[in-house]
């Protein structure tokens, strides 16, 4: 990576500016998508904060890490606009699986289950596991994302281990409720194939 | 399970002794596959939000975005002055549209490249030009279709001069001049450097102090501007074409002569690390960008790099560790 990060903002010109952009707007992009749950927005939030690091770059200094800076710049746009729109997280799950799955309709349909399931899997850790996991997956070491968050890796690596153990139980109690569903559906059945 | 593990795992990062702890733990139940699949799913969502694609092409929203001058921050005076100079800019541009056919007033051109970025110019005569990184041409658009066509280079450029007997083309450099009629060229002329002219088609002058030649296709010389020492020497034709087929040509080079011809060609300082071995690299690499062209050379003439922003830095795969691979 080019050393324009150590520099102060004053000094940067378009070039460095391309570089620094070129670097961490993917994935700036996907971590805004991980607070908002859409993509439109996600990039746009992204690519306002873009435009506006660069309008505003003579007051900025930057004497840590640039891509801490970023992505504590994002989150803190995302939290403001959650605080606009409260719905969006909802809204997010539909938009999730229409854009994954491609199959015949009926595969589609067991697809879609699946995943639904799989994705509400998720939903149900509290907010601080769901961002640190978020950020695990977005490639993020365990150092950098107790920096991000103000916390010990050591407290980060808890949380991730305390995670699994979280979802295993979850996923008991899902397939416990998806049995008694099927239970439901079967005694249904029976119950309409009766009178004929 | 460790969660370090796992993740290595979905990023594809782990080692073997890793990789088979995870198999083991997905066997162990369902709800682990599960696990697994929840997050490689949420990860998957997670990409597509931007790639490269995407990335390339918000930059140009966010160009025009930057573009937009930041009135908030702005002071009075700072505003006043930039609708001065806006108002001055337009009055002059008015003032060369209508002075423009007037043969007297000097209109210079100037196109420049930097170090990212390459030219492919049209001169008003069709004489096509491609400049290099870090390159600039100027010629006055007023004179140029006077008797002579007068172009004035710095740094590095291919000429494919349109034929005209009657009007010679001129290239003046910091230290040599060159006058063709119609023919096709490579020059090297950066300073505190060599200046390196080279023709692919037809003939050239070149002068300079203490220097006067003529110049045949596949002829090259060098010229140092500090001793007036010229040196002249054989070139194959793809070499000297190099530039405008956007390629770089090696023969039988060496480490130091690939790292001088990157030097040149991207205008960065190489440093070479470590042991110079024997290597000799012939062939050509497509000039996609530094680091295509460093992961081209890498992969081809086994040579690692690293680049840092006004260095690059080559080094020799050890001979031990490429026997290994």
């Amino acid at each position: 990576m080019q050393p324009v990060s150590e520099l102060n903002g004053a000094e940067w010109n378009q070039q460095t500016f391309k570089v620094l952009y070129d670097e961490y707007y993917v994935l700036v992009s996907r971590y805004c998508y991980a607070f908002t749950g859409d993509y439109e927005l996600a990039r746009d939030i992204a690519a306002e904060l873009f435009c506006d690091l660069w309008r505003q770059r003579a007051n900025i200094r930057v004497n840590a890490n640039i891509k801490n800076y970023l992505l504590v710049a994002a989150r803190r746009r995302c939290k403001k606009h959650k605080d606009k729109l409260p719905i969006t997280v909802t809204i997010a799950n539909d938009q999730l699986e229409e854009g994954i799955s491609h199959h015949t309709p009926d595969t589609h349909m067991v697809h879609k289950e699946s995943k639904a399931a799989l994705q509400q899997l998720l939903l149900r850790l509290d907010p601080v596991k769901k961002e640190i996991i978020d950020l695990k997956l977005l490639g993020l070491t365990n150092k950098e994302i107790a920096h991000l968050l103000h916390v010990t890796p050591k407290k980060v690596e808890y949380q991730l281990n305390t995670a699994i153990r979280v979802l295993q139980d979850e996923i008991k109690t899902m397939q416990l409720t998806a049995q008694d569903c099927e239970i439901g559906l079967m005694i249904g059945s029976l119950l309409l194939l009766i009178p004929s | 399970m460790n969660a370090n593990i796992l993740f290595r795992y979905i990023h594809e990062l782990s080692d073997a002794a890793e990789r088979e702890m995870v198999v083991a733990w997905l066997q162990e139940s369902e709800k682990n596959r599960d696990i697994l699949a929840a997050l490689a799913q949420r990860k998957l969502s997670l990409e597509k939000a931007a790639d490269k694609d995407s990335a390339a092409a918000d930059w140009l929203k966010i160009q025009t975005g930057i573009q937009e001058a930041p009135v908030r921050k702005m002071f009075p005076w700072k505003r006043y002055s930039a609708a001065a100079a806006i108002a001055a800019l337009l009055c002059t541009a008015a003032w060369y549209g209508v002075h423009r056919p007037g043969p007297v007033t000097p209109h210079l051109v100037k196109l420049a490249t930097t170090a990212r970025d390459k030219k492919r110019i049209t001169l008003p005569d069709s004489t096509e030009v491609w400049l290099q990184y870090n390159s600039s041409i100027t010629y006055d658009a007023a004179t140029f279709h006077n008797s002579e066509r007068c172009v004035t280079l710095k740094g590095t450029a291919f000429f494919n001069v349109t034929s005209n007997a009657a009007q010679p083309f001129r290239v003046q450099t910091p230290h040599t001049a060159i006058t063709v009629l119609g023919t096709s060229f490579h020059i090297n002329a950066r300073e505190n450097a060599p200046q390196e002219i080279a023709v692919a088609t037809g003939k050239i002058n070149v002068t300079a102090e203490q220097l006067n030649i003529n110049l045949l296709p596949e002829q090259k010389i060098t010229y140092d501007p500090v001793t007036h020492k010229t040196t002249s020497s054989h070139i194959s034709l793809h070499q000297v074409t190099g530039l405008r087929d956007n390629k770089l040509v090696f023969e039988n080079d060496d480490l130091p002569g690939i790292a001088a011809k990157l030097e040149q060609w991207y205008n960065r300082k190489i440093i070479i690390r470590g042991t110079p071995q024997r290597v000799s690299f012939t062939g050509s690499v497509e000039d996609n960008g530094i680091h295509a062209v460093l992961g081209g050379l890498s992969f081809l003439a086994g040579i690692q790099y690293q680049v840092t922003a006004d260095s690059v830095i080559l080094s020799l795969q050890s001979n031990s560790l490429r026997n290994n691979k």
